[in-house]
């Protein structure tokens, strides 16, 4: 080829691309590697989890002497809140395979404020009165599928107990299963379809706007419930499970942090000093949730019958604090780290 | 040889960048920063503008109503709130990104709303949201409302009274005006599930005396008038606040800020409506959920019109134009024109992705339109109608990202207008 000044200007943007490439790239691989590793354990867990959920149950519904039973619902109830720890915490992996098939609403339907998960159970049930298989669950709408699903028959207090009910009982085995292979599946296949990411810049983007969105999602299940006092509102009212959720969502942000994206604020003085503040940040809300008392439902439900001062002060202080995090989470750490975060599910109302 | 060549790359980009710049501008002309803004708070004035015209009409239509209720007058009612929809729908676009819109917004499209608050409703097919104290207050029925320990005086039913009763005892759900209000009360409970058809109430829920059906007509007659004439106020509000040539409204507010906070608000605006709002909850939470009660015109089964408005004012945002009522078409400088001065390709391709979501929802419309509503698209078994809501999605958020292209190109890095706490 003949070289023209076009030409030449060409072949030097080329290798200048080819250089940049070069330079900037190596680095992120390590980088994507342990993101890689994280997910990969995130989900790993999750399957452990919902197995033994699954087993859990399927002993639940065999069981027939009286003695065994009590004890049974006990197990497969705990086993339910380690599926839903497992659960909030995968919940941060907001991209890929779990969002491009719509997998998270299948684990999860969440807020609920028509109580369409009991409605959507009941309904099941009257339409599979004789036996109920996997296939016909996967074909029903997602809100009977997943934990909210087995949180209402495992722990509504006012609807038949699933003890000695064959129905409810085939239908949390089914639930439990579907489970399993849905886990199954994002474990398997979720890196199938390599991440977009090319240099460090997109790492970053994405690490930044899966945490962004996870710790805005998280806020808004906490604060749905304690600004509206509804206690029917926290996420999962039945099991009094909510504020468990909301300090585990924390843990797994925090390690998402620290593992994820603090390495990128060591480079200044000021990104070093920012991100102490973060980690602080952290650590500040999970202790302030372990401190609270274990039921949300019941607080609200104080606050709304006896205008209780002491307990709604606590919760003030509690999302006051939680609102700090999100922003510096947000807003500062975006701008810190010269990133966009994009629209996100949050969005709207 | 490394060194060496990132310096001659450096020295190439610092000669090559410019000229290309310099060329690409030649070519086509960008509008400023300030001109898109400014033509953004036209189409805001036109748009809502034409939602007080058509509001204007429905409160006709309503009033001819209650003067003589019979099938005609209600048939001309809710012929003219489907048609005040169409502009409404269209300002929507609006409300994410200007606080002033999202905080005026829930006194006239609030949804989902328990309508026990408002009148009488099937008990057995009624649900409403958990905790909702006020979900069966039914204000037409009780001239005094009981929620909790606090009780109200609804004797008289004025617009004040019922803007007062929004959101009572804390529940979103308690919604007392606005659209959805005048809809539940001309439409009725859509008693079908996700089988055909909409609400069914009768003119005779209007009428005087003896032939009063469901009790209480004339205080459902004041109630109807109330919430017309509020919708009227509302809009009459919200177009002064966008007005030409004042110096006390938001119009001169926002164009008085940087014009650079000016396009983050547009870009607020088009990708929290497309991907948050209505890709996420007016349409995949109906749809993965099969839950009527998440429909968004659930009353009168417009919600296929409704979505499709959505989408259309945020091209109008985009595109920089709008069709009136009148169908007269407002136009001027764009994103789009920025777009395509600063990277023609990038703002092709962008294009293709508005122009699907605008085929989807049409393909929406003309199913529904063929018999097939939205509440029935969404149910369980339905695989055509989850296949055409699942396109309509799936386009959406494909022409969010576009959005978010065509902001980066522009140079809008922070998407949040608010960096306060975005309470949206």
């Amino acid at each position: 080829m003949k070289k023209t000044p076009i030409n030449h200007f060409r072949h030097l943007y080329k290798r200048c691309l080819l250089v940049c490439c070069i330079l900037v790239t190596s680095p992120v691989f390590a980088s994507l590697d342990n993101l890689i590793k994280h997910v990969d354990t995130t989900y790993t867990n999750l399957t452990t989890q919902v197995e033994r959920l699954h087993q859990s149950s399927q002993q639940l519904c065999k069981t027939t002497s009286p003695n065994q039973q009590p004890a049974n619902l006990t197990a497969t109830q705990q086993a339910w809140r380690n599926a839903m720890n497992a659960w909030v915490k995968a919940d941060l992996i907001n991209f890929g395979l779990v969002v491009d098939e719509n997998i998270a609403w299948r684990f999860q339907f969440w807020p609920d404020k028509k109580n369409l998960v009991k409605r959507k159970v009941e309904q099941f049930l009257q339409q599979h009165s004789d036996t109920i298989t996997d296939q016909q669950l996967t074909n029903a709408s997602v809100i009977v599928q997943g934990l909210s699903a087995a949180e209402y028959l495992l722990f509504d207090s006012k609807t038949s107990s699933i003890v000695n009910n064959k129905q409810r009982c085939q239908l949390l085995v089914a639930i439990s299963s579907v489970l399993v292979q849905n886990s199954h599946y994002l474990q398997k296949h979720w890196n199938t379809q390599p991440l977009d990411v090319k240099n460090q810049h997109d790492y970053l983007t994405l690490v930044s706007n899966a945490l962004a969105s996870y710790l805005e999602k998280t806020y808004k299940k906490w604060s749905l419930a304690v600004l509206k006092q509804n206690p029917y509102f926290a996420e999962s009212w039945r099991s009094q499970h909510s504020t468990v959720n909301i300090q585990q969502s924390l843990v797994a942000a925090d390690t998402w942090y620290q593992q994820l994206i603090e390495p990128y604020l060591q480079d200044t003085k000021a990104k070093k000093a920012f991100a102490k503040s973060i980690s602080t940040s952290f650590q500040q809300n999970i202790t302030q949730f372990k401190q609270l008392p274990a039921s949300l439902f019941s607080m609200l439900q104080t606050i709304k019958q006896h205008e209780k001062n002491s307990a709604k002060e606590l919760l003030q202080k509690t999302t006051q604090q939680f609102r700090q995090l999100k922003k510096q989470i947000t807003v500062y750490l975006p701008k810190t780290l010269d990133v966009s975060i994009g629209f996100n599910a949050n969005d709207g109302d | 040889m490394l060194r060496q060549t990132a310096l001659t790359c450096l020295l190439t980009s610092i000669v090559a960048l410019p000229l290309s710049v310099q060329a690409n501008a030649e070519k086509n002309q960008a509008p400023s920063l300030k001109a898109i803004v400014g033509h953004y708070a036209d189409i805001a004035y036109a748009n809502y503008s034409d939602a007080l015209q058509t509001a204007q009409t429905l409160q006709k239509a309503i009033n001819q109503l209650t003067k003589k209720p019979n099938e005609e007058t209600l048939k001309q009612a809710k012929q003219a709130w489907l048609q005040a929809r169409i502009p409404y729908q269209q300002t929507e676009v609006f409300r994410f990104g200007n606080k002033i819109v999202d905080d005026w917004e829930g006194q006239v499209n609030a949804w989902p709303l328990d309508e026990g608050l408002i009148d009488y409703v099937d008990s057995e097919r009624y649900e409403y949201e958990l905790g909702n104290s006020g979900a069966s207050a039914n204000i037409i029925a009780n001239k005094q409302i009981k929620v909790g320990s606090k009780t109200i005086n609804a004797t008289n039913i004025t617009p004040e009274l019922l803007a007062s009763l929004n959101e009572l005892g804390g529940s979103e759900a308690n919604v007392a005006t606005g659209y959805h209000a005048i809809e539940f009360l001309l439409w009725g409970q859509d008693l079908h599930g996700t089988q055909a058809g909409a609400g069914e109430r009768k003119a005779t829920d209007f009428m005087p005396g003896k032939q009063c059906t469901n009790q209480h007509c004339d205080r459902r007659v004041a109630y109807l008038k109330a919430a017309s004439e509020l919708l009227v106020n509302d809009l009459t509000d919200m177009v002064t606040q966008w007005a030409p040539k004042k110096s006390d409204n938001y119009r001169h507010e926002l164009l008085s800020d940087s014009p650079k906070q000016g396009l983050r608000k547009m870009f607020y605006g088009m990708g929290s409506l497309a991907l948050g709002e209505l890709a996420g909850e007016r349409m995949k939470v109906a749809l993965e959920a099969n839950s009527t009660e998440d429909e968004h015109d659930c009353f009168s089964d417009n919600t296929h019109n409704s979505h499709y408005y959505n989408a259309q004012g945020i091209y109008n945002i985009f595109f920089g134009k709008y069709q009136r009522i009148d169908g007269s078409t407002v136009t001027g400088p764009s994103v789009a024109d920025l777009v395509k001065a600063k990277q023609p390709k990038t703002a092709q391709q962008i294009e293709k992705l508005f122009n699907t979501t605008q085929s989807s929802m049409q393909t929406l419309i003309d199913k529904a339109e063929k018999g097939m509503a939205f509440d029935q698209m969404i149910a369980a078994n339905n695989k055509e109608g989850h296949t055409i809501i699942g396109n309509a999605i799936q386009s959406l958020v494909a022409q969010t990202e576009g959005i978010e292209k065509a902001a980066k190109v522009i140079g809008i890095n922070n998407l949040n207008p608010d960096n306060a706490d975005h309470a949206f």
